[in-house]
């Protein structure tokens, strides 16, 4: 009886906090600009997309030509010549751009040198790029939460709020249903904000549509959902702490202004400071360091082809290089090709394993900022994070490196002492291999989405304690 | 004493018996010093890696010098003056950091700040291995919390949380209606109170700002004076927004809203806007379609080569000291060359006017403006960064012109010329009267962004609709 009487008025209390929001002007005007943002944000995002996956296509397409145009060439310089292989573009990365910009779409693979991205759409930019555009991401992430605290900053606080709060607490209401009530209704708005932009994410993304798609796609919207009902909950307990509505505003721009502007950008810097990654010159160095000294720094280059043309020697039974049945430089590539390999593969193991280190300490900012945990996880289902950029760059690798390889076989099988200048067809040579990148499956990026989500659902249950808190002390003051 | 001036004295009064000025100041010299700190050690990091850049090119041409001192024989000079010749001539050509590098990283990161030059190199590859960093892309994303973010992002909100209820504050507390019946003007209110704020909330962090700036970089007083002028600038017209916000506001949260919303507007807003409009009527020249172009041209100007050679006669006899595949080379690069050059032109159109399209939109948000003069300042700017790839691109040119003779008189390389002969790599900065220039157009914008607000507002007062809605 007792419990149909409260959800009685709760209802009741979800009604009258819909009639205000809908009566509100201002709270209107907002709600259709954020809206409105987030759907031109959409659509100019997936206008974009396809227009860079044609071009990406049309880039491949034209790359081939130019690799076939080079007929009969040297198969180490056509090595050094390299390839460039481009990116797919990721259909939910038109919600969440993620680090896209930052990360690059084409990659050029050539013999000796393993790179990590060409063309970064942020390079050649000018002041205004330090501003960043739109993204629907941008929106939902940074915009919308603003729009909550605008929109309910006023829910309890100012002279006419505490004066209809009071008003309804002396009508039998508690204040626990007062705030879950308004809870509930500027949910209601926001769910059905972040469904149309869903709906229209989805509508865009049509060509992608499978299962795992929708299936990414509703797990980022239940991201959202919770991050900003978290934010919600913050933002009404503020209110009900707060009598003037002005300390109202001025906290909730305080929590919007640290959480969406400073901890997003703090703690990555942070996180750098305490696991340094070495600049591009450090880098290569480090690397040329190895290939010339050995891994130890006690085995110079010298002395290990010195010691490979030995181990040849031996193994064709053969005492001179011109006895050996194949061509010894083509041999030597080869060898010296897996070896820079495998020493690039291990710094760049060293270097992702600290960019690793520092997404791990980015994450533990989510204490201070429920975007920290939203971030990554958004972006890691649309597969616009750096682990999807380094699934695309192992794939890359194996082709580059197989590439390369055929190209340095081709000259030990086929080169003759004799031949003064050796060219072949490298085209024709390096054919059967084929450069076609897959995407994680939903399956390989769930893993990576459960400490962002569990952070999130922290949040939500710290908001809905903190406006548990401050229900308690209004009932303590009526 | 003047009223304004009892006004003004009063109002700093209260400004300083609030409790919230102290709190704020300190807030900005922490943010401050810790973005100085952070600008300091990024510079210092770039400093190391172009010095690290400039001893690869020593520790070649050494490497070189020695060969020739201790390997070179008659019977070998054509292997070590000729099959090493390609790679002998190795060169850096680098790009040194500005005056001011902790103000901030601007657009340092999204240019090459090194180029790797040999003589028979193609041209549009000289700054491939210094473009690619190894900075987290999540640290680029987040963006640099240097200097300028303090300034463009943080100041504006520093002196509107000061400002933003400069007037709503005496129609809250009902007292609009006393004041305005005393014999002073409503302009005359409005000026001193917004006076005692510019003295209070813009003139310490200038002076924080200059501060730290003296403390961490090695900067001299004519571009500590221009950042003190420009930030100054800057402070004084989200100062006059507050104002005019608060002609408007009818209370203080209305007037919070206002000021949040014009921040929103011209430092996130705008800003995003004006790279849409450029991505829209300025597209980029895609650089994969461009790379695609320039190496078709290579391969046209080797099989032109290749055909040319096919129909002359065959080598030399006896050899000359530089063999003469490396002439055939040298062929090849020229031709390659004239036809990059010819390929690339549409593409360096499209990016000419993209960036200007980008310079216009200063026009559009003091913010960009401000980013824009801090840049500058900083050396980090966009126009720096062209200007630098355009005198490496001559410095090819120049090594080019040298190989030729050296080709012509069949000369080979001696340890004199890695002594002595080998040419440098010098930035030369724009002429100081550019560079102002470009700063006076800066303060210019943000200049009629406040003369547009001061008009707007004296409007608003002369149809005394302040004070009697």
């Amino acid at each position: 009886m007792e419990a149909s009487a409260s959800t009685a008025v709760l209802r009741q209390i979800v009604r009258q906090q819909w009639l205000i929001l809908l009566r509100e002007r201002r709270l209107r005007i907002l709600g259709v600009l954020v809206l409105a943002i987030t759907a031109i944000a959409l659509v100019a995002a997936a206008i974009d997309a396809r227009r860079a996956q044609q071009a990406r296509a049309h880039d491949a397409h034209v790359e081939a030509e130019v690799w076939e145009a080079q007929e009969a060439a040297n198969p180490h310089g056509a090595a050094h010549f390299g390839r460039y292989v481009y990116k797919p573009v990721q259909a939910l990365s038109v919600l969440d751009p993620g680090l896209q910009a930052h990360l690059g779409g084409t990659l050029k693979l050539e013999g000796h040198v393993q790179s990590t991205s060409r063309f970064k759409s942020t390079d050649g930019g000018a002041a205004l790029s330090r501003f960043g555009g739109f993204s629907p991401a941008f929106s939902m992430q940074v915009l919308a939460p603003l729009l909550i605290v605008f929109a309910a900053f006023g829910a309890f606080s100012g002279e006419r709020a505490r004066n209809l709060m009071w008003q309804e607490i002396g009508a039998g209401a508690s204040p626990w249903q007062l705030l879950g009530g308004r809870f509930l209704a500027f949910a209601g708005a926001l769910l059905g904000l972040l469904a149309l932009a869903g709906v229209l994410a989805a509508l865009l993304g049509m060509s992608a549509w499978s299962v795992p798609y929708f299936g990414a796609l509703a797990l980022m919207l239940c991201a959202y959902a919770l991050y900003w009902l978290a934010v919600l909950g913050i933002v009404l307990a503020i209110t009900a702490m707060t009598a003037s509505a002005r300390t109202a505003l001025l906290a909730g721009l305080g929590f919007w202004v640290v959480s969406a502007i400073l901890a997003p950008m703090l703690a990555p810097m942070l996180a750098e400071r305490r696991h340094p990654t070495p600049t591009a010159t450090e880098f290569h160095a480090r690397v040329v360091d190895e290939i010339m000294k050995g891994p130890d720094g006690h085995n110079p280059r010298d002395a290990r082809f010195a010691a490979f043309q030995q181990a040849t020697l031996k193994q064709y039974k053969v005492s001179r290089i011109e006895a050996l049945p194949i061509n010894y430089s083509g041999l030597l590539f080869e060898y010296g090709e897996k070896t820079t390999a495998d020493i690039y593969n291990r710094h760049f193991e060293r270097l992702y394993a600290d960019y690793d280190a520092q997404a791990a300490y980015s994450l533990m900012a989510s204490v201070v900022s429920p975007l920290m945990a939203l971030r990554p996880l958004s972006s890691a289902l649309a597969q616009s994070d750096l682990p999807a950029h380094r699934h695309f760059l192992a794939q890359a690798e194996r082709y580059r490196y197989a590439l390369v390889q055929t190209l340095n076989r081709d000259i030990k099988f086929n080169r003759k002492p004799e031949m003064r200048e050796y060219a072949t067809d490298v085209a024709a040579v390096t054919r059967g291999l084929r450069f076609e990148p897959v995407p994680l499956t939903l399956a390989q990026v769930l893993p990576r989405t459960i400490a962002p989500l569990g952070w999130l659902l922290a949040w939500l249950a710290a908001a809905v304690a903190l406006m548990r808190f401050a229900a308690w002390r209004l009932e303590g003051r009526a | 004493m003047s009223t304004a001036t009892i006004i003004l004295r009063t109002e700093m009064l209260r400004m300083v018996r609030g409790r919230w000025l102290l709190p704020l100041w300190l807030a900005f010299l922490a943010v401050c010093g810790y973005a100085a700190w952070e600008g300091a050690a990024w510079s210092q990091q770039r400093g190391t890696a172009l010095a690290a850049i400039q001893d690869e090119e020593r520790e070649v041409h050494r490497m070189r010098r020695d060969q020739i001192v201790n390997e070179l024989t008659p019977e070998n000079k054509a292997r070590y003056g000729g099959a090493i010749y390609a790679t002998a001539m190795s060169f850096r050509a680098t790009l040194p950091q500005g005056e001011l590098p902790v103000l901030t990283a601007g657009q340092a990161e999204g240019y090459p700040m090194a180029a790797k030059i040999f003589p028979f190199v193609a041209s549009n590859t000289i700054f491939d291995e210094y473009m690619a960093g190894m900075e987290n892309p999540a640290v680029l994303a987040a963006g640099r919390f240097d200097l300028a973010f303090v300034l463009v992002w943080l100041l504006p909100l520093l002196v509107l949380a000061g400002s933003f209820d400069l007037w709503s504050f005496e129609r809250e507390r009902g007292m609009e209606p006393w004041l305005l019946a005393q014999p002073v003007s409503p302009a005359r209110y409005l000026l001193a109170k917004a006076a005692a704020r510019a003295l209070l909330l813009v003139g310490p962090p200038v002076l924080v700002l200059v501060a730290v700036l003296r403390f961490t970089a090695a900067a001299g007083p004519a571009a500590l004076l221009q950042v003190a002028l420009l930030s100054a600038l800057y402070g004084l017209f989200w100062l006059g927004l507050a104002t005019f916000v608060n002609l408007f506001a009818r209370n203080a949260a209305q007037a919070a809203l206002g000021c949040v919303a014009g921040w929103l507007a011209l430092v996130v807003l705008a800003p995003a806007l004006a790279l849409g409009m450029t991505d829209l009527f300025a597209p980029r020249a895609s650089p994969a379609e461009r790379t695609n172009a320039l190496r078709a041209m290579a391969m046209q100007a080797r099989a032109e080569v290749r055909r040319q050679a096919d129909a002359a006669p065959p080598e030399r006899l006896p050899a000359p000291n530089i063999p003469d595949n490396l002439r055939k080379r040298a062929l090849e690069v020229e031709r390659g060359e004239q036809l990059i050059q010819a390929a690339v032109q549409p593409y360096r159109a499209q990016d000419e006017r993209r960036q200007r399209w980008m310079d216009l939109s200063r026009a559009s948000s003091p913010a960009i403006a401000f980013q824009d003069a801090l840049e500058r300042l900083a050396g980090a700017d966009a126009g720096r960064a062209l200007r630098y790839q355009d005198q490496a691109h001559g410095f090819l040119l120049g090594v080019r012109r040298l190989t030729q003779r050296y080709l012509e008189q069949d000369r080979l390389l001696t340890a004199a010329d890695y002594e002595h002969g080998m040419p440098r790599f010098v930035y030369r900065e724009a002429p100081p009267g550019a560079r102002l220039g470009a700063l006076g157009v800066d303060a210019g914008v943000m200049a009629l962004f406040l003369l547009a607000l001061l008009a707007l507002g004296a409007r608003r007062l002369r149809r005394q609709a302040f004070h009697t809605e």
